[in-house]
């Protein structure tokens, strides 16, 4: 009696971990069915982004109206064509004959619904000067046609909204139910808060039917538990697997590494409206004591570029061949500071709590810096602190990135750089400072490449801003983001992006040989 | 001159044959782990005093070359994430984490006392008043409560020692207030009342002496808790900041190399671990000739 309750005991335990087992995971015997292993949780609802308890990102459900190339130009995608009529209007084609998940066809109704209510009046503020439109700006020409009417002269508008954030849904959609209702090539069938989206092949997609019948997207935060769930075979890809273990992965046959460049780049940002920092030969003094090689070589285990400039080279109008290079030089490094005004105090460089590696860096930078004498201060600390002191020029030197999600990459130089960018605007309205803004020629240059409707023209006008930037060393470049993915080996077909999010999962297949 | 020497050294050998034949200190090495804790408290100390001339490297010195390096001759405990010597780097953070654990128990000592000794002589409504303190300082979770006063003070070691501090004194307060409780009614205090001796110096003089012990011990106690707190806290990110050698940053800094390089995590973990050990050991054996008696656990942990 006590053997048979011992076994129905054993029965359900073990029915109960299948059971939490294929929640988590889905269904891992389907060839056809996949699960993703992200970095950032998918149905995390206290992102700004989320929309109706699912982030817009890497799941495909829902879809812009613009895409991005692989070079980071405007694609068409739910709008097959678009042209300035004048400066400030924009008349967009929508291609028509593309079905959203409910059945219905997208229309113009569907385009006008989505940027006045979705994004514009729901979103508020914080998009009209990102996408430069204001509440009423979008309206219907006919069936397939819709114009957008921009609050200024703004020729970075197609590749701005090609953004998963700038997806297209119909009035029908109830998002605050988390009824999302796409066009994309798959459809959502399931949230599990703080686990997994779940969605599945969507067979009239207007780009064809896609290969997968079922992906899951799987929260896994921590690099070290993301790269055991791919290593147990509990999910089959995943982002950015630990970089500790990455020569590892490598080395398995069972285990398939693609890696690629982002639009992201990873600086040391220097104040040059404090003390001593406003002093260039000490900023130049910092891009001579760096090797960027030799981080990312050891530190960065060889993922990531070194960088010369402060944009990643992805964005196509950035050149770094044409930009000043400063290569280690310890020795010259330090008869810079001995001319500069760099008394020997201590400065503060704030460095991101939450960054990867980031205080593995601030180190290795602490230590260059002392190689030639300037002493420097880490403060690790949360985003919030960083924003404070950030926002009172509290600060001469921080690591951090700056990177964009969308082919409409203007604003990194814009926002950055720029006297009237977020980074600069309000220490400049408040005390004619600033934070990186050089002031003059340089926001003419940035100026005239963010009107620029000719590419040679932009390029020449931003690669002139880089220049002077890089000249006045505003910035201590230090690598170009990549990202890599580790898959099982058994999988093909998997097309990156350099926006990550932008990851194309239709032609995935499985191998059955390999899987056996 | 070498007279005056002979005597102090007659004097010392006679202490210590006195020490050493004395029945307390049989009792504390009647139990071995006794003696076990007293030699890793000791080497822990000796590690702590004389840390720097004992370390190979510069704690804090780079060589990214020859990085995550496992354990050879040259670097005993291998080498970290930026090619630093992690023998070295213990050595250092030994320094760190016995002196922060002194510093705070200190603290905590002398705040627990004296409240503890105010609310038990005194009595009355102040006793009433500080003792309602010690209950709702008792009723949060100690590391809970240094994490939010950590987090509110902002990321360093300094602050992590105000956090540990403010939290873990309302023990030492009951401690001596029940002590104080029962021996101020004792005759040897009655009396001294009656010949007109002062408050203060009955307190100081008649009732603190009693306490001493048990006081000694929970102090042994605490250090190993407070040891693990603040590796607890660098751990998350609210300590020592970096480059700065400390245990609970090294055990967080290699759990991401828990497989490539296991040194990087067991060996500030197993330091760790030994450290506290090595305090509660010492604090079983005191207690043992120190308060014979106590059957009960003096600390709260935290």
């Amino acid at each position: 009696m006590a053997g048979s309750r011992r076994r129905l005991l054993a029965g359900i335990a073990g029915s109960g971990f299948a059971c939490l087992a294929g929640c988590a995971t889905g269904n891992t015997d389907d060839e056809t069915a996949f699960t993703v292993g992200l970095a950032s949780d998918p149905t995390d609802t206290s992102r700004y982004d989320n929309w109706g308890g699912m982030a817009p990102y890497w799941t495909r459900v829902i879809e812009p109206l613009v895409w991005g190339t692989d070079d980071m130009q405007p694609k068409p995608w739910l709008a097959t064509d678009w042209t300035a009529t004048d400066d400030t209007t924009w008349v967009f084609e929508l291609r028509e004959g593309v079905p959203f998940h409910n059945g219905e066809e997208l229309t113009a109704d569907d385009v006008v619904h989505t940027f006045e209510e979705n994004i514009l009046t729901e979103r508020g503020d914080f998009v009209y000067g990102w996408l430069h439109l204001e509440p009423g700006s979008v309206t219907k020409r006919d069936e397939y046609t819709v114009a957008f009417e921009t609050t200024d002269p703004f020729p970075g508008f197609p590749g701005t909204i090609a953004h998963n954030m700038i997806d297209i849904q119909p009035p029908a959609a109830d998002r605050q139910a988390g009824e999302i209702i796409g066009t994309g090539p798959f459809t959502l069938e399931e949230i599990r808060r703080g686990q997994y989206v779940r969605v599945e092949r969507f067979a009239d997609y207007w780009g064809g039917e896609p290969n997968p019948t079922e992906l899951t997207f799987r929260a896994a935060e921590d690099e070290t538990t993301r790269t055991d769930l791919l290593e147990s075979g509990e999910v089959d890809l995943i982002y950015t697997p630990a970089k500790s273990r990455l020569s590892s992965l490598r080395d398995r046959d069972d285990v398939r590494i693609a890696s690629q460049q982002s639009t992201g780049a990873t600086s040391v940002w220097l104040n040059v409206h404090r003390e001593p920092t406003d002093d260039v030969s000490l900023r130049r003094a910092l891009n001579h004591a760096v090797s960027q090689t030799e981080l990312v070589e050891t530190v960065l285990e060889g993922v990531g570029e070194p960088a010369r400039g402060p944009i990643s080279t992805v964005v196509d109008w950035v050149d770094e061949d044409e930009l000043p290079t400063y290569e280690r030089d310890r020795d010259a490094a330090r008869d810079l500071v001995d001319r500069s005004a760099y008394d020997g105090t201590e400065l503060t460089c704030l460095v991101d709590a939450d960054m990867d590696d980031g205080k593995l860096i601030g180190q290795v930078l602490q230590s260059a810096f002392d190689e030639i004498g300037v002493d420097i201060d880490l403060a690790v600390l949360e985003r919030a602190s960083i924003n404070d002191r950030t926002e009172r020029g509290e600060f001469h030197l921080q690591v951090g990135s700056t990177g964009s999600n969308s082919p409409g990459a203007d604003y990194l130089m814009w926002e950055n750089f720029h006297t009237m960018g977020i980074e600069n605007k309000d220490l400049y309205e408040a005390e004619g400072t600033g934070l990186y803004n050089l002031g003059g020629e340089v926001d003419d240059h940035i100026e005239t490449g963010y009107q620029a409707r000719d590419p040679a023209t932009k390029r020449d006008a931003y690669l002139e801003a880089q220049r002077t930037i890089m000249d006045a060393a505003v910035v201590v470049p230090l690598f170009y983001q990549a990202y890599v993915v580790a898959a099982d080996a058994a999988i093909e077909g998997l097309e990156l992006h350099p926006i990550d999010a932008f990851a194309e999962w239709s032609n995935l297949t499985r191998t059955a040989d390999t899987n056996e | 001159m070498i007279a005056g020497l002979d005597t102090v050294v007659a004097a010392l050998r006679r202490r210590y044959r006195a020490v050493r034949t004395s029945r307390t200190t049989a009792a504390f090495f009647a139990n071995p782990l006794n003696g076990v804790g007293l030699v890793i408290v000791a080497v822990l100390s000796i590690a702590a005093v004389f840390g720097p001339v004992i370390a190979p490297y510069d704690p804090t010195s780079q060589d990214l070359v020859n990085r995550l390096q496992p354990p050879t001759p040259a670097h005993p405990m291998g080498t970290d994430q930026l090619g630093r010597d992690v023998f070295s780097r213990l050595l250092y953070g030994a320094r760190l984490s016995l002196g922060i654990a002194v510093a705070v128990t200190a603290i905590r000592l002398v705040l627990g006392t004296a409240i503890g000794l105010l609310a038990g002589y005194v009595g009355g409504w102040l006793d009433e008043l500080l003792m309602r303190l010690v209950d709702v300082q008792l009723a949060f979770p100690g590391l809970v409560l240094a994490l939010v006063v950590a987090g509110i003070l902002g990321p360093s070691l300094r602050n992590v020692m105000l956090a540990l501090a403010v939290v873990g004194w309302a023990s030492y307060a009951r401690l001596v207030r029940s002590s104080v409780l029962s021996t101020k009614e004792r005759e040897f205090v009655q009396a001294a009342r009656l010949m007109g001796v002062s408050r203060r110096r009955i307190a100081v003089r008649h009732l603190l002496p009693n306490v001493v012990g048990p006081l000694v011990v929970l102090a042994t106690m605490n250090l190993g808790t407070v040891i693990l707190g603040t590796a607890g806290l660098s751990f998350i990110g609210l300590g020592a900041q970096p480059p700065t050698p400390e245990w609970g940053t090294m055990l967080s800094a290699g759990r991401h190399h828990l497989r490539e390089a296991w040194w990087l995590a067991n060996a500030p973990g197993a330091t760790i671990m030994l450290t506290v050990l090595g305090f509660n050991l010492l604090g079983d054996g005191l207690r043992d000739v120190l308060d014979p008696t106590h059957d009960e656990p003096l600390e709260k942990s935290i």
